[in-house]
């Protein structure tokens, strides 16, 4: 039987053949490539720049800051309106820590750890709200904020353990400019973590403060953005028990933290709705 | 043409006039509805939430509590809105209707929290990660206000400035509850502020 194969169809066959090989040879070269990647030298610069800050203030026993912060809010349609607050930050490790906030629309409230206790206090609607404190200020941190729900912007930067949060958050981080911030020199760093790009000015000097965050929320619908412009750091405050002292005002309303409610069984609720709509 | 040709193309073009005649009208509509969305949302009806609001180094549930987050503010508005038009008679349904937010709510917690047990990094973006309706709860935190709970990703409520119906507070050991058809209310303090939860009753009733 005669073959209906054409014959330039070998020579096909076989260009195809070294096409695929090299297609291959290649991708595996750059999968090896992506494998090792060398870290540059503005990257391990970066990098201790930004440990040397997270071991200061880390280290440090007590220390006060002024800041000025602001959010973009995404709204429904996708519009993002700013919001902006200032805040005066006063830590005194191991386990006091107060916070006065003043939002851009003039409520201001409080948060203490004095050592035992958690205290937050709304001054515009007159309520506050305490629970115990479960230890360090560290501890405290991550109760006040992933157990009771509550806000606290950059709360990393008053954990002691500052370091190994950044150690096994940033995926990569480089160095990109020699800058100033309101006149004071700095170095400007840019990382990368999981689901948040941030920039970090850092103090140069023996001081490494930050003295500006920008954190952009990438996998956020519409990547909105997080800043803060630090000012007025002072690594010796003079604090007291005073300090630490929540200021409840006169008639303030006690609640309790939200996430401390014990819920109504859904089942309670349930028949409770059914009554209703019969009713 | 044959005439009854003729019809089906006349059908045909009377219909196109019809719907190109709706079109304009729906798009108005459409406009009219995001402006009055927008007007409701103006003159503080913004929301403040979402994903950048907790400024943490992670966005924890983010991805979905950015949008969550905004809804519940818009939803809140209108919510917020109907309530005061609302009597006590229908404070039955709109403790139902709290209800069945807090249960959907609950299953978006249920829903976090696992999501979270991947994420030991996402703490200082739980906060404001869960986008939900009052009557949010930490699983595992309901059980004493006198122990702290353990570290457990929990979600926040937004600002409700009034209870869930127009009715007296009770009272109970100086906490003032709130009884909206056969459900008890009580306020709780979430990230947003004061929200009003459904809780089991009182002692003594």
């Amino acid at each position: 039987m005669k073959s209906t194969n054409p014959r330039w169809l070998p020579a096909l066959q076989a260009g195809c053949a070294a096409a695929l090989i090299l297609t291959a040879a290649g991708t595996a070269h750059a999968q090896a490539a992506k494998k090792e990647p060398a870290a540059a030298p503005s990257q391990n610069q970066a990098r201790e720049i930004l440990m040397r800050m997270a071991a200061y203030l880390g280290g440090a026993a007590k220390y006060s800051v002024s800041l000025r912060a602001g959010y973009d809010a995404v709204q429904k349609t996708g519009q993002k309106i700013e919001f902006n607050e200032a805040r005066k930050v006063t830590l005194s490790r191991p386990d006091k820590l107060r916070i006065e906030g003043e939002r851009s629309d003039g409520a201001k409230s409080q948060i203490v750890f004095n050592g035992k206790e958690i205290t937050l206090v709304d001054f515009a609607q007159k309520v506050y709200a305490t629970a115990p404190q479960p230890g360090n200020v560290d501890d405290s941190l991550v109760y006040f904020v992933g157990g009771l729900g509550m806000r606290l912007p950059l709360a990393v930067l008053l954990m002691s353990r500052m370091p190994a949060e950044f150690e096994s958050r940033v995926k990569t981080i480089d160095y990109v400019e020699k800058t100033s911030v309101h006149g004071a020199p700095a170095h400007h760093l840019a990382a990368r973590a999981d689901t948040a790009d941030f920039q970090v000015w850092v103090a140069d000097g023996d001081k490494p403060v930050p003295l500006r965050v920008v954190i952009t929320y990438i996998k956020s619908p519409g990547q909105p953005q997080f800043w803060a412009q630090f000012s007025d750091w002072n690594m010796a405050p003079a604090v007291s028990d005073s300090t630490f002292t929540a200021q409840v005002p006169a008639g303030a309303q006690k609640v309790a933290f939200a996430a401390q409610l014990q819920r109504a069984p859904m089942s309670a609720r349930k028949s409770s709705a059914d009554k209703g709509a019969k009713q | 043409m044959k005439p009854r040709t003729w019809r089906c193309v006349w059908t045909v073009l009377a219909a196109c006039v019809f719907v190109l005649a709706l079109v304009p009208d729906a798009d108005a509509q459409r406009r009219g509805g995001a402006r009055g969305g927008g007007g409701g949302g103006g003159g503080g009806g913004f929301s403040r939430g979402g994903a950048a609001s907790g400024g943490g180094f992670s966005a924890g549930g983010g991805q979905r509590g950015g949008g969550a987050q905004a809804d519940r503010g818009s939803r809140q508005g209108t919510s917020t809105a109907n309530q005061g038009q609302r009597q006590d008679a229908r404070g039955e349904r709109q403790g139902s209707r709290q209800d069945s937010a807090g249960e959907r709510q609950s299953n978006r917690q249920d829903s976090y929290s696992s999501n979270n047990d991947n994420c030991n990094d996402c703490w200082d973006g739980a906060a404001v990660a869960a986008g939900v309706a009052a009557g949010a709860i930490v699983a595992g935190a309901a059980a004493s206000a006198s122990q702290p709970a353990p570290t457990t990703y929990t979600n926040q409520a937004p600002q409700q400035v009034a209870p869930p119906c127009n009715v007296a507070p009770v009272a109970v050991s100086g906490v003032p509850y709130y009884k909206c058809g056969a459900t008890w209310y009580t306020a709780g303090y979430g990230s947003g502020g004061v929200v009003y939860m459904p809780v089991p009753p009182p002692p003594g009733n």
